[in-house]
């Protein structure tokens, strides 16, 4: 688990020393330009997909996040995501999945798109990231059948309110757009992945918060709206 | 300002991707009203591409059974030595014993010809699983396997199994002469797990 921060770490710390040397290529071509400010507010985002997903799956999973992004340099974008989700899902041979739980992610974002010094202030960008999302959530695995068809007889099994704590990593790219004044647009896909597989032949979540399906990685989509202070 | 930018693209030339981004870019830049309607027609798209549906169905192996191989020693009168060599059953019942000591209705092998491995349920929800061995429709043997009971969850779709982990095997000695545990493991993975010998 250690080993896996440290290449978390390690590998943001490349991405944000790669981003300033492009940075520095930039501003060694155009010195003359006027400096962009470290601090350039921040914007607030709510995710529509998960609550649009939720009224047309069947109520199978539900979510609900937001997050809180700042700009800085307009070039680096550290974002913190706070969300709430849950599933309740009954499988093809009864066997029933319950669970809901907070999820928080933290993570950065860089801008990809070259920004010129124009004073025009360009509030469209292609964003590429990385997140490191975690979530503590206790779940019910119910009605697991065991029967012998030789021997005879039978058992259910039920676990109920196991209680676990799931890391995962994400890769995240998206376009946001300013859509009206402080008004912003945009959508991101990304890849999740776990820190650590899961021990087999143990239970293991159906759905975890704020990743989604279990399995070794997941690919999701946020579409958000945010609003610039 | 002209020149600046020229010479700025020039020399940067970091992204490999730098004129997809830089028509996105301009694309994005020249007007918000199309760019609004490409981030909506590229979201639909995402979400009729990510909206499949899932199989849900289990297709993995669900049973996990005791495999038992025969097998018979021959010498080698140059060498002196016994090599190993599967035997082939000509002909084969099996049946198993509950606790009581009844014989189960249900037969698990009946007059199989030509077998040199078969393959045994033991009891999921006892720790002793007992067979009657009928070989050649003549001679009968008693197998008896004492185990320990544990369970393997597979998934979702698949739910729970109870595998096994073999702690003593005894055998009666009509037809057969010895009986070897080479895997105490019983799980859905295939292997032999009992080797009966016999001269």
């Amino acid at each position: 688990m250690q080993n896996i921060y440290r290449y978390f770490i390690i590998s943001l710390l490349i991405t944000v020393a790669v981003n300033f040397s492009a940075a520095q290529n930039k501003t060694a071509g155009s010195d003359k330009s006027s400096e962009v400010k470290w601090w350039n507010g921040f914007l607030v985002k709510m995710d529509v997909v998960s609550p649009f997903v939720t009224g047309f799956s069947d109520t199978e999973h539900f979510g609900m996040e937001g997050s809180v992004q700042f700009n800085l340099k307009r070039k680096i974008f550290p974002i913190y995501e706070i969300g709430f989700g849950g599933a309740d899902k009954l499988s093809s041979n009864a066997i029933r999945f319950n669970t809901n739980g907070v999820f928080q992610r933290i993570g950065v974002d860089f801008g990809l798109l070259k920004q010129s010094n124009d004073k025009e202030l360009i509030n469209n960008m292609l964003t590429g990231g990385v997140r490191l999302g975690w979530s503590n959530f206790s779940y019910d695995l119910t009605n697991l059948s065991l029967s012998d068809d030789y021997w005879g007889g039978s058992q259910t099994l039920n676990f109920e309110g196991r209680s676990t704590t799931k890391t995962w990593y994400e890769i995240v790219v998206g376009i946001q757009v300013q859509v009206y004044k402080n008004l912003y647009m945009g959508w991101n896909i990304r890849n999740r992945h776990f820190f650590k597989e899961d021990t087999s032949g143990n239970i293991v979540p159906w759905y975890i918060p704020g990743y989604g399906k279990s399995g070794s990685s997941n690919t999701g989509l946020n579409y958000i709206i945010g609003y610039h202070f | 300002m002209q020149t600046s930018m020229k010479k700025e693209s020039s020399s940067n030339d970091f992204f490999n991707f730098k004129n997809l981004f830089n028509i996105l870019k301009n694309f994005l830049h020249n007007n918000f009203i199309k760019s609004t309607v490409f981030i909506w027609i590229t979201a639909v798209f995402f979400f009729s591409t990510s909206c499949n549906v899932s199989d849900e169905v289990c297709r993995k192996e669900k049973n996990s059974r005791l495999k038992v191989g025969f097998y018979t020693a021959i010498l080698n009168s140059s060498t002196g030595n016994y090599t190993l060599s599967t035997l082939s059953i000509d002909s084969l019942t099996v049946n198993g014993v509950d606790s009581l000591g009844n014989i189960m209705d249900s037969v698990l092998y009946n007059n199989s010809k030509n077998l040199s491995s078969i393959k045994l349920p033991l009891n999921k929800f006892s720790n002793e699983s007992k067979f009657i061995i009928r070989f050649n429709d003549s001679i009968q043997d008693t197998l008896t396997v004492f185990h320990t009971n544990y369970d393997q969850y597979l998934s979702f779709e698949c739910g729970i199994i109870r595998n096994h982990l073999i702690d003593t095997v005894l055998i009666t000695n009509h037809f057969v002469d010895s009986v070897k545990i080479e895997e105490h493991n019983v799980s859905t993975i295939d292997a032999e797990h009992l080797q009966i010998f016999h001269n």
